[in-house]
């Protein structure tokens, strides 16, 4: 479970996070949707401790992170795996070099039980056969299935998605959706995820919180949201021509 | 085969720090891979030798000083360790080894004079030692004698010096006015006698000049006169005068041989120098026909018939 | 800011950052093999480049030498002495780290830029990775280390390079040149070259990853951070010469 209390966040004068006070469930996929510049990247950042909140404070479970050195942060960040937009693999790696990193640098297993958590990890997101390619040498979708793959290894009890279906074609983007629930529900992780994709919005939202100017303007379930009636979340939801025919219908 | 990076890592670093090590003892002078003799020599004072300066056996640079040292004996001697890398030339045993200056600017080196022995020395042997004069020292130790005969001329001029003063300024002094004031009287009458013979002077050097005028105005004439004479020369030498000389030579051999012919007796001339026979002859002749003379003298008659008048008419 | 204050935040920022690159690794043997990496890249990666410029280096200072000896007042093996000095003094050390400077700088810079841009140091630090660390010990180890080693052979390859070069144009004989780099030497100058060479190795690669590793943006900001880091690399290497030939040679 993930608690933020009352996250305050600005860049200069302008403010990107206005008292931000949200519970993300354990074992689900939390959503966070909203518009471009609405926060939501800068809410995963101050989590994870890649930027420092104005004031306010994260907890994992009973610990506060924002009270953590940076040497304690280290190690309970141990506990994180993410999903980065670009996917973020080490380029000069192959995808099994990119996915046994984490494992060397942290874990205790020996070589054999690390090549078995990578062929573990590689069939999980149904990879095989690209051991030892480069990333400059799969597709967009290989390589986030790979990003999911690293993310995974380490057995995080955390999973941070950033945009994951960002650049993909729909059928690839539910695949990877499909997936992100898959490791949800079978490592019980506590899965965020960012998304403005509605038909991830619909397929895995738990939990789902609308960010708008910075302020959580709706909190709820994804069958919840279609009958929302909160106006600038309905504007959000049905900005294309598709999603309004559709709800006509 | 496919080198790991930390195999490759490793080469380089044995290899960089081989070559590394070869090149540092190669630039102080010593050279791992070829064959070289150590040396030593022990001298009172280093004077001035550094590590690295020179070794030279007959103005050949053979090899280096590689070290010195105070002796281990706390004498103060210093003990100058070199390696020679030419080895051709083996060392006599008598061989002394020289501190000697290279250049002008004090550059030392160690000269080694070899010596004369069959036996010779042997890698880590010592030298004889001893110190060669450069340059500069040669050069001091010239200016010093040189230096005192400056001393002692310029002393002796001071006292010259000395004594002229003392006569200037005694009693010389009024003698020397005098014999001023003589001089002065001197070329006075000099300048009187030139005044007074001032024209015949002229004349002299008048006539002078029309000498040398006409001699100049006859240069033409001089000309032709002088290459007469070379032309006369020239056919003298052209005409046969070599074998007319010789020719001569020759009459002269034949006159002289008929003169000693003549001389000896012999022939005709001979007979008539030599002997007086026919002089005898003559005389004997002479002495006759004076006698018949005188006989005619006392008897005219006897020879001569004389008729004043009337002879005979064709007598006329 | 003034220019004076941007100065004096850049240094402290640098200092933080240095705090953070030699913190304790989180595992030596990762550490070891990116070290292993980097010593491969930067520096066996340069050594052609370093051989290639100091043969030719070498030579032309000799030619030049030569060139400018021609007096009957100084002797011929001083041009081997001046070659000897210009290249272990200055030119091994100096001149061939700014070539690499120019070489491992920019690498260093646009690498590290690159992984910020493309938040792959962002994804070290969520799995708990030191990034400043993990990204740059490694490098300046690896340039501290092997720089020197470089160096070493570029002494080498360009007194061989003047000898080669200068006999074969007949400006010296081999004799006199010889003759000439080992008059005089002076051992400790091989080591003030390598007391430079070392600390131009940790400048060019730490100033690098710092301008890289503080990278936001695009390629084009890539780009600017490699070439600030070639810069201010390059201005640093000529500054600590002067510091470091007035410390140790004056």
């Amino acid at each position: 479970m993930i608690e933020l209390r009352n996250i305050n966040k600005s860049f200069g004068t302008k403010q990107v996070l206005q008292n931000i006070n949200i519970t993300l469930e354990a074992g689900k996929c939390n959503l966070i949707i909203g518009g471009s510049g609405g926060g939501k990247s800068v809410m995963l950042k101050c989590m994870v401790g890649l930027l420092e909140p104005d004031n306010g404070a994260v907890y994992y479970g009973d610990t506060n992170f924002s009270e953590l050195n940076i040497k304690q942060r280290k190690t309970f960040s141990r506990e994180f795996g993410m999903l980065f937009q670009g996917s973020a693999l080490f380029d000069s790696q192959t995808v099994e070099e990119n996915i046994r990193f984490p494992l060397e640098m942290f874990s205790t297993m020996t070589p054999n039980e690390i090549k078995d958590r990578v062929n573990f990890c590689l069939d999980k997101v149904n990879l095989v056969n690209a051991n030892k390619l480069y990333p400059s040498e799969i597709s967009g979708g290989m390589k986030k299935r790979v990003a999911i793959a690293r993310a995974i290894a380490v057995n995080p009890k955390y999973l941070f998605c950033d945009e994951p279906n960002s650049g993909l074609d729909p059928h690839t983007s539910t695949v990877i959706d499909e997936l992100i629930r898959s490791v949800t529900e079978e490592f019980k992780m506590t899965t965020v995820v960012i998304t403005h994709d509605m038909n991830s919005v619909i397929e895995i939202g738990d939990n789902i919180t609308y960010l708008y100017q910075g302020q959580v303007w709706w909190q709820g379930h994804n069958h919840q949201v279609l009958d929302t009636t909160n106006k600038e979340l309905y504007d959000f939801i049905y900005a294309s021509k598709l999603l309004k025919s559709l709800k006509k219908v | 085969m496919n080198f790991s990076k930390e195999l490759k890592t490793g080469v380089l670093i044995v290899c960089t720090i081989a070559l590394g090590i070869y090149g540092l003892n190669y630039l102080k002078g010593y050279d791992m891979f070829s064959t070289s003799d150590e040396y030593y020599a022990i001298y009172p004072d280093a004077n001035g030798l550094l590590e690295s300066n020179p070794i030279l056996i007959n103005g050949m640079r053979v090899g280096k000083i590689q070290r010195i040292n105070f002796a281990d004996d706390n004498s103060g001697r210093v003990i100058v360790k070199f390696v020679l890398t030419n080895t051709e030339f083996k060392i006599p045993n008598d061989s002394k080894a020289l501190v000697a200056s290279l250049d002008l600017l004090g550059a030392k080196g160690i000269r080694i004079m070899p010596g004369t022995s069959a036996t010779y020395l042997q890698d880590g042997d010592t030298l004889v030692t001893g110190t060669e004069d450069g340059m500069v020292d040669k050069l001091s130790k010239e200016l010093i004698p040189t230096k005192q005969k400056a001393e002692n001329l310029i002393q002796s001029i001071d006292s010259t010096l000395q004594q002229l003063n003392k006569v200037l300024s005694g009693g010389g002094s009024a003698s020397l006015q005098q014999i001023l004031a003589n001089l002065s009287k001197t070329t006075s009458s000099v300048n009187d006698l030139l005044a007074s013979e001032k024209t015949r002077l002229d004349h002299i050097f008048a006539n002078a000049e029309s000498i040398t005028l006409n001699l100049r105005n006859n240069q033409d004439n001089l000309t032709a006169i002088m290459k007469n004479a070379a032309l006369m020369t020239d056919s003298l030498a052209k005409s046969n005068l070599k074998s007319t000389i010789a020719n001569a030579d020759k009459s002269l051999a034949e006159l002289t041989k008929t003169l000693n012919q003549i001389n000896s007796g012999k022939g005709t001339i001979g007979k008539l120098l030599k002997d007086d026979s026919l002089y005898n002859h003559l005389d004997a002749s002479a002495k006759d026909l004076d006698k018949l003379f005188i006989d005619m003298k006392e008897h005219p008659s006897r020879y001569v018939h004389f008729s004043v008048f009337g002879g005979k008419k064709d007598s006329k | 800011m003034s220019t004076l204050s941007t100065y004096l935040y850049n240094i402290g920022k640098y200092g933080i950052f240095m705090k953070r690159v030699f913190s304790k690794p989180e595992k030596w043997g990762m550490y070891q093999r990116q070290f292993f990496i980097e010593v491969d890249s930067l520096a066996l990666g340069s050594l052609g480049i370093v051989a290639f410029i100091s043969i030719f280096m070498g030579a032309v200072i000799t030619l030049q030498s030569a060139f400018g000896f021609e007096s009957p007042w100084i002797p011929l093996y001083a041009v081997g002495v001046a070659s000897r000095d210009t290249i272990i003094l200055e030119l091994s050390p100096t001149i061939i780290s700014l070539i690499l400077a120019g070489k491992v700088g920019s690498s260093i810079a646009s690498e590290m830029g690159t992984m910020r841009v493309s938040e792959q140091l962002d994804a070290l630090e969520i799995m708990g990775v030191n990034s400043a660390a993990y990204m740059t010990l490694p490098k300046i180890l690896a340039c501290a280390f092997m720089f020197p080693f470089l160096i070493t052979i570029s002494m080498f390859l360009a007194i061989l390079g003047g000898w080669i070069f200068g006999v074969l144009s007949g400006a010296v004989s081999s004799y006199e040149y010889i003759y000439g780099i080992t008059t005089d030497f002076r051992v400790f100058n091989v080591y003030y070259a390598l007391i430079k060479s070392f600390v131009f190795a940790f400048l060019i690669s730490s100033v690098s990853a710092f301008y890289g590793y503080y990278t936001s943006g695009g390629a084009i900001e890539v780009a600017q951070s490699s070439t600030k880091a070639v810069v201010y690399t390059s201005v640093l290497i000529l500054v600590f010469n002067y510091i470091l030939t007035q410390l140790l040679l004056v």
